[in-house]
């Protein structure tokens, strides 16, 4: 027997008329023995439900797929599993399903238990089980079968640092028993390390069908600018201004490459940033500064630099000048603050974007500005 | 520590508590319905004792199974300590384990409603309560649909939303932080650490141990349902992640009792000398990082020398480091010295030979005087005034 999958035109819709949900649109797809294939995309992008049609636990609303040989799906931690009974008896009555005797089952389920590493909890009913040790029940009701098309949701290997290798570990043997394997997996090194194949589902529909390396790269750009574009919105938007008093305003602030003079908003850290401000002051103001301010797109508030303001002009502009940048590569807003008495009462802000050419071994320091390590050989040393 | 004030009364605190579950059999409801105990019980806390400052978070580090899910219930009042105390001096908002302690059939808003409804909302209004919660999450037309539609990141994102919207909590939080795409868990900081700005406090549990750095002044170790240990958070740390020793072969030389911190003014130079004694005829390398655990900033690496070769060879080094115009901000940092031997391109690692850092239990303190100023560095910004008239 030659197994295999096909999906045509396969669509499905939740609700009806004007709340209806079009989860999955039109997938069309192929995958003969041997292949393993990868199913990536954002969260609601369809994957779930195209993998429960795979498995026969929903219903297409078009389309139809075929399935030659049998399904083992593991779509959800401790679907299938019966609370009210122990871990053991719930593997014992798997193994019935399947078809095996209890003396057939008998030493794969004490191998099942050995893997599972719940002690004492085995012989406990399922409903005093933490999430942890449902998924850890649930791999290792996986790990000893021999499936023929394996049906994968890596999400649930929720479990602590030790069972999260052991169970990578696991589904990457059991990708290379399983004839066909199709994997749901929020890691892309995973879905390029263990799949032949991947398909990137966006909106329910299937929009790359190839080589995971070339496919994941391109979903990883597409979440790079997504993160991008919501990082802006959390920093407050691309370019905001606040004024508490129309008479002192920041009318303009643009961001500009240090060296070429040329705006700019993506920065190389080693390269240096230069902000110009037009700024109007039509009112005479106690103790002014000027600060610039950055924060980073988790919250963190990197740092400020402040200069007196020497004048109380008209249209003057200002000029500062961070070189090198010297930042984490990441998202930051800039702020170009007038003070008076060390508060603010005029506002304009910019995000940028800082990228590295290169990257640090030991970690990355949220400024990459120098610490130096000048050494001599002594024989003897005075101190 | 900052924002321990010893006369407040701790926000968390539970002393020598214990938690027992029966183990019900046959035959058992008949036992429990005549005030007999059945006889198999599971001890799954024992004599638990810690006290959380206000305005601090407190992290409970542990493997799965090791009772860090049943000592948030405990604190927050979902279960009762069967001997004991546990005391939270305030209203309380947990994310139990995920994906756990819900109806899964409830959609997103009857699950936010049915919490607010137990909980309360503080005062505000609950519509716009909601209102924040749907925005948080991004859960969109999904906050309509029953949870059990949702994938796990979106899940975590409803029950982050939900348990962190109010102000002025005791927040009980389990794994959550580690949820969701990296989008969400810059979020979810930004989020933690405003919260923390306001002075809330909390309870962390996780196996994340730099979720606990980031947040947390002090944590303990769960194993099998009792402490293992308990301290500031580093230190608990690096007990939790029991990290090999330096293999040794050459070291470093007059910093063992070493307990005065470099002192240094910010944007001055700070410069060290050092002495390094090697057995070994090998190249020599130095790494060297500065790093921060301040309240509200938590752990960050903040400068960094990758490691750099300083020499080849027995016998004694000596080296100057220089960190030209620190552009740190006032404060204590953490300066972590590692001496290491010439990587193994193949394996793409270290052997450290010594270490004076934090994770080896015998890091070294750089104090920064100078005046308060806002954020972590002192930005090296060069001003100009391009055109001014006087007034």
């Amino acid at each position: 027997m030659t197994f295999r999958i096909e999906a045509r035109t396969l669509s499905k819709v939740y609700g009806e008329g004007k709340a209806a949900q079009r989860v999955l649109d039109r997938v069309s797809f192929a995958i003969g023995e041997g292949e393993r294939v990868g199913i990536i995309g954002a969260n609601g992008a369809g994957k779930s439900t195209l993998l429960g049609i795979l498995a026969g636990i929903v219903t297409p609303s078009e389309g139809e797929v075929e399935v030659v040989g049998t399904v083992h799906a593991a779509l959800t931690v401790g679907l299938g599993m019966r609370e009210d009974l122990t871990g053991r008896e719930n593997l014992y009555v798997d193994a019935e399903m399947r078809g095996a005797s209890r003396p057939e089952a008998e030493p794969v389920v004490e191998k099942m238990i050995e893997f599972s590493e719940l002690g004492a909890f085995i012989d406990r009913p399922m409903r005093t089980y933490s999430t942890g040790m449902k998924s850890r029940l649930s791999f290792a009701s996986l790990v000893f079968v021999n499936p023929e098309i394996l049906l994968i949701d890596e999400t649930l290997s929720v479990g602590d640092r030790w069972f999260a290798g052991k169970a990578l570990r696991a589904i990457e043997d059991l990708c290379r028993r399983g004839r066909i394997v199709i994997l749901v997996s929020h890691s892309l090194g995973s879905i390029v390390s263990m799949c032949s194949r991947c398909l990137w589902l966006n909106s329910g529909r299937l929009v790359e069908d190839g080589d995971p390396s070339r496919v994941t790269e391109a979903y990883r750009r597409q979440i790079v600018a997504c993160e991008e574009a919501m990082a802006i919105g959390d920093l407050g938007g691309e370019n905001s201004v606040w004024c508490a008093d129309k008479a002192v305003r920041v009318d303009h602030l643009e961001l500009r490459d240090a060296a070429s003079g040329a705006p700019c908003r993506i920065f190389d850290t080693d390269t240096g940033l230069r902000v110009t401000a037009q700024l109007c002051i039509e009112k005479r103001l106690a103790d002014p500064e000027f600060r610039f301010f950055i924060e980073r797109a988790d919250g963190l508030r990197v740092g400020e630099s402040r200069a007196p303001v020497h004048f109380g002009a008209r249209g003057s502009t200002v000029e500062a000048t961070l070189a090198p940048l010297a930042l984490r590569p990441g998202i930051y807003r800039l702020d170009l603050e007038v003070l008076s008495k060390g508060g603010p009462i005029a506002r304009r802000s910019q995000v940028f974007k800082v990228t590295a050419s290169t990257e640090m071994i030991g970690g990355s320091p949220a400024l990459r500005m120098p610490i130096y390590a000048h050494a001599r050989r002594v024989t003897e040393v005075d101190a | 520590m900052p924002g321990s004030d010893p006369e407040r009364r701790p926000a968390v605190m539970a002393r020598r508590a214990h938690k027992v579950f029966y183990v019900l059999g046959p035959g058992d409801t008949l036992r429990l319905l005549t005030m007999r105990r059945p006889t198999e019980v599971f001890q799954a806390l024992s004599e638990i004792s810690f006290e959380v400052p206000q305005g601090e978070f407190f992290g409970v580090l542990g493997r799965n199974g090791a009772g860090k899910s049943t000592l948030l219930r405990l604190l927050g009042g979902a279960y009762s300590p069967t001997r004991g105390q546990v005391y939270a001096d305030g209203p309380t908002s947990a994310i139990y384990e995920l994906g756990v302690g819900g109806n899964d059939r409830l959609t997103g808003r009857e699950f936010a409603i049915r919490w607010f409804s137990l909980y309360g909302t503080a005062g505000a209004k609950l519509e716009d309560v909601l209102d924040e919660v749907v925005q948080f999450s991004e859960l969109g037309e999904y906050f309509d649909r029953p949870i059990f539609t949702y994938s796990s990141g979106m899940a975590g994102r409803l029950y982050f939303a939900v348990a962190t919207v109010l102000p002025g909590q005791i927040y009980l939080i389990d794994e959550v932080l580690a949820v969701g795409d990296e989008y969400f868990q810059h979020k979810s900081w930004r989020r933690m650490r405003s919260r923390l700005a306001e002075g809330a406090s909390g309870v962390l549990a996780t196996h994340d141990f730099t979720a606990v750095l980031k947040l947390c002044d002090k944590a303990l170790i769960l194993d099998g349902g009792r402490i293992t240990a308990q301290g500031a958070a580093p230190a608990i740390v690096r007990r939790y992640l029991e990290l090999e020793p330096p293999t040794g072969g050459a070291s470093f030389i007059g910093l063992d009792d070493r307990s005065v911190p470099f002192a240094v003014q910010t944007e001055q130079d700070l410069a060290i000398e050092l002495v390094v004694e090697s057995d070994v005829d090998l190249p020599l390398l130095i790494g060297v990082s500065i790093e921060t655990f301040q309240r509200g900033i938590g752990w960050e690496h903040l400068l960094q020398l990758d490691p750099t070769v300083i020499g080849s060879g027995k016998g004694r080094h000596r080296i100057e480091l220089l960190v030209p115009r620190i552009p740190l901000n006032a404060g204590e940092y953490s300066l972590n010295l590692f001496l290491v031997a010439q990587p193994d391109p193949a394996v793409f690692s270290y052997n450290v030979l010594d270490a004076r850092s934090w994770s080896h239990g015998s890091g070294l303190t750089v104090l920064v005087t100078g005046p308060e100023r806002d954020g972590l560095f002192r930005l090296p910004v060069c001003w100009s005034h391009a055109e001014a008239a006087a007034v």
